[in-house]
């Protein structure tokens, strides 16, 4: 089975060598091509793909938005961030909307090639710098089912346990878990624990968790 | 509510009290004329009576009489020979309601205006006390009780709150100018000869006088020194100085000349006119007196389109390009070489690109690039962020984009000041940033500076400061500089939406 990959991206000169640098990995297929917001939105409810290639600036709104929207979906693609800039801030961004890694442009095909299988499988593509960087995102915050599984971790409850509590599978209950682990950089569910009780991360403010279900 | 709302609410109010102060000078229950029988020519006519507006002037003719106690009630026609001239107390009554309704809608959108300028709208409380100044004027001629003596009031308090809340001074001299204000204003009003008409305007300018020389006192006394005066002069804009003037010509010219209201449509119309015809000289000093900051805040706004366009063509264009070329090359052996020059070239566009104008403020919003500015504080001075942070990175849960940008430069700015002028050795941004909310300050722990020496610095040319102050006010926000004890600056930045 090929892994199915969306690019979204507005310039062609982009597009034509991300294509050219996957010509020669034929486990990797472009199932699609998407120049602007809405073009993506119809292609990611119309093409089942494995991980999506998204640039941020796109002509008629922001990839952020597409985050923002795809990140409380219980399945569907990874998103595999494809920027011409990369900050801290735009690692934190990223990580706290859910997405799974989150390259430059200019990387080498190598890296590229070797994010989309990474993130092909439910794992993650950030870099051990991103990953500390994304720390400063703490503050963005918690989705409902982000709190409900923080919540299991300190009560010390499985994965499996956690999959009856939401009803979802088990793969997005890791999906979960390790986008939290990126988030606050801790390797295990101990550290988790640890680090949701000294930082109180369940009793943030109430705006905080009223920002949350507006969205 | 947009804080536009108030300063359009206050602008209507002060439209319908000059209606209602136009339609004043006949306001007068009182014909104030002295005239023999028919026949017999007109003694005496008191400017202040309504007979005076309709053009009955000492010398005329009589014509016609009917005397108060009689049958229709008071009427007299009189010809200067060439024209008649007729006056009536029916006339004076309509007129005295149409003041009195007026000015009683002028007061009511006056205090709209005060009550709906809640972002700190200077000019808005401004037009809105002028109103209440203006609207107390026909009260104070035609002694309409209850509304007017409470007008009145207002009128002899309101400018002196205004002064008193938006003059840089200590909160006890506020304190002092609002009581002594009051103190005066009270009992003159409340005195049992009632309000003088204003025929007595010279010693109402006299009581005026006293009561500024007082609170002059008062100021002085307790702390203002003359050199604060001046500068609070001085910031005085010239709209304000402008309107206050032209209110001032507008009351002299219909109450103490008696002229009639069409004078305050020539008031209007002659500085248009002097201005055509002065154009070369008085016409370009009044336009660098008024334009000047306009024109500086669009040179501003234009600066900023041209810096936000030319980063986003780096993005698009050549950064793109190279991308694009690189993953090309990515497929021929032996270019690793190339590449990486490539990819250096890329990582000097994208510092051009954030240094024109920071990518991470349009996609993220002021909070994310904020951080990025703090992250890469540079020189002898430690930066940190302490914000709470309730906007998210979608566009609809963040301030409006303008208000982001000037906020972001004007927080840049300080931290710039804070490194290479305060001799501090840490610096911390707090406070609050909420989509239509933002409360953030900037303080170091360096050599103090507050407004009197950012006033000093702005003489001096610093232009740092004035484009802060400007960007300031451009979004409506405050901006304040504040000298800590025992050391430090806090740059605070206020605006809400």
């Amino acid at each position: 089975m090929k892994i199915q990959v969306l690019l979204v991206d507005d310039h062609p000169l982009v597009v034509d060598g991300i294509r050219a640098a996957l010509r020669d990995h034929p486990e990797i297929e472009v199932a699609g091509q998407a120049s602007s917001l809405s073009e993506a939105r119809q292609l990611l409810s119309s093409i089942d793909s494995d991980v999506v290639l998204l640039d941020l600036r796109l002509p008629d709104g922001s990839g952020i938005d597409l985050l923002q929207e795809a990140r409380d979906s219980v399945s569907g693609p990874a998103f595999l961030v494809l920027s011409s800039f990369l900050t801290d801030e735009y690692v934190s961004a990223a990580i706290a909307l859910g997405a799974s890694g989150f390259l430059l442009k200019t990387s080498p095909a190598d890296e590229i090639v070797a994010a989309i299988k990474q993130t092909a499988e439910g794992g993650l593509a950030f870099t051990f710098e991103q990953i500390r960087a994304s720390q400063r995102a703490a503050w963005a915050p918690l989705t409902e089912r982000e709190h409900v599984i923080l919540d299991g971790v300190l009560r010390g409850r499985s994965n499996d346990e956690l999959t009856g509590d939401l009803g979802v599978s088990k793969k997005t209950v890791e999906a979960y878990l390790s986008r939290l682990f990126a988030r606050y950089g801790v390797m295990t569910r101990t550290e988790l624990a640890i680090h949701v009780e000294r930082e109180q991360l369940l009793d943030l403010p109430v705006t905080a968790r009223r920002t949350e279900t507006d969205r | 509510m947009r804080p536009s709302f108030a300063i359009a609410l206050s602008l209507l109010a002060l439209a319908v009290a000059l209606l209602s102060l136009s339609t004043s000078a006949t306001g007068s229950m009182e014909p104030g004329v002295v005239a023999d029988d028919v026949g017999g020519i007109v003694r005496d006519v008191d400017p202040d009576g309504f007979a005076w507006q309709e053009g009955v002037r000492p010398g005329q003719r009589v014509v016609e009489l009917v005397r108060a106690d009689q049958a229709g009630g008071w009427a007299l026609e009189t010809t200067d020979g060439v024209h008649a001239f007729r006056v009536n107390i029916q006339a004076a009554e309509a007129s005295l309601r149409v003041t009195a309704a007026a000015g009683l809608a002028a007061v009511v959108l006056a205090l709209l205006g005060l009550a709906t300028a809640r972002t700190r709208r200077r000019r808005a409380e401004l037009l809105a006390v002028l109103g209440i100044v203006f609207a107390a004027l026909p009260f104070a001629v035609v002694h309409v009780a209850p509304v007017g003596q409470a007008t009145l009031l207002g009128a002899g308090i309101a400018p002196v709150v205004w002064i008193a809340r938006w003059l840089p001074m200590r909160t006890p001299v506020r304190i002092a100018l609002v009581s002594t204000g009051g103190a005066i204003a009270i009992p003159w009003l409340l005195h049992p000869g009632g309000v003088q008409p204003l025929g007595n305007i010279l010693n109402q300018a006299w009581g005026l006088a006293i009561i500024a020389g007082t609170v002059a006192m008062v100021a002085v006394g307790t702390g203002m020194t003359p050199t604060r005066v001046l500068q609070t002069i001085a910031a005085i804009r010239v709209v304000d100085a402008a309107v206050i003037a032209a209110a001032a010509i507008v009351v002299v010219g219909l109450f103490v000349f008696g002229l009639p209201p069409v004078f305050v449509v020539v008031v209007v119309l002659l500085p248009l006119a002097t201005y055509a015809r002065a154009r070369a000289t008085i016409g370009q000093m009044l336009d660098r007196l008024l334009l000047a900051e306009l024109r500086e805040r669009a040179a501003i706004h234009a600066t900023e389109e041209e810096r936000a366009r030319l980063s986003r063509e780096i993005h698009d264009s050549p950064l793109q390009a190279i991308a694009g070329v690189i993953q090309q090359l990515e497929q021929q052996p032996d270019t690793s070489a190339a590449r990486d020059s490539l990819r250096s070239v890329a990582a000097q566009l994208r510092t051009v690109a954030t240094d024109l104008h920071p990518p991470v403020l349009d996609d993220l919003g002021l909070v994310p690039a904020l951080e990025g500015v703090v992250r890469q504080a540079t020189g002898d001075i430690e930066a940190t962020m302490t914000v709470t942070n309730e906007t998210g990175y979608t566009r609809s849960e963040r301030p409006p984009p303008d208000v982001e940008l000037a906020v972001y430069r004007i927080v840049q700015e300080a931290l710039t000041n804070a490194a290479r002028h305060s001799g501090g050795s840490h610096v911390i941004i707090e406070g609050l940033v909420a989509p239509t909310r933002i409360d953030l300050d900037v303080v170091d722990d360096g050599v103090g500076i507050d407004e009197s020496r950012i006033d000093a610095a702005m003489r001096a040319g610093h232009m740092g400061v004035a484009s802060m102050r400007r960007r300031a006010a451009a979004i409506d926000a405050q901006l304040e500089h504040v000298a800590l004890q025992p050391r430090g600056t806090r740059v605070s930045v206020r605006w809400s939406g």
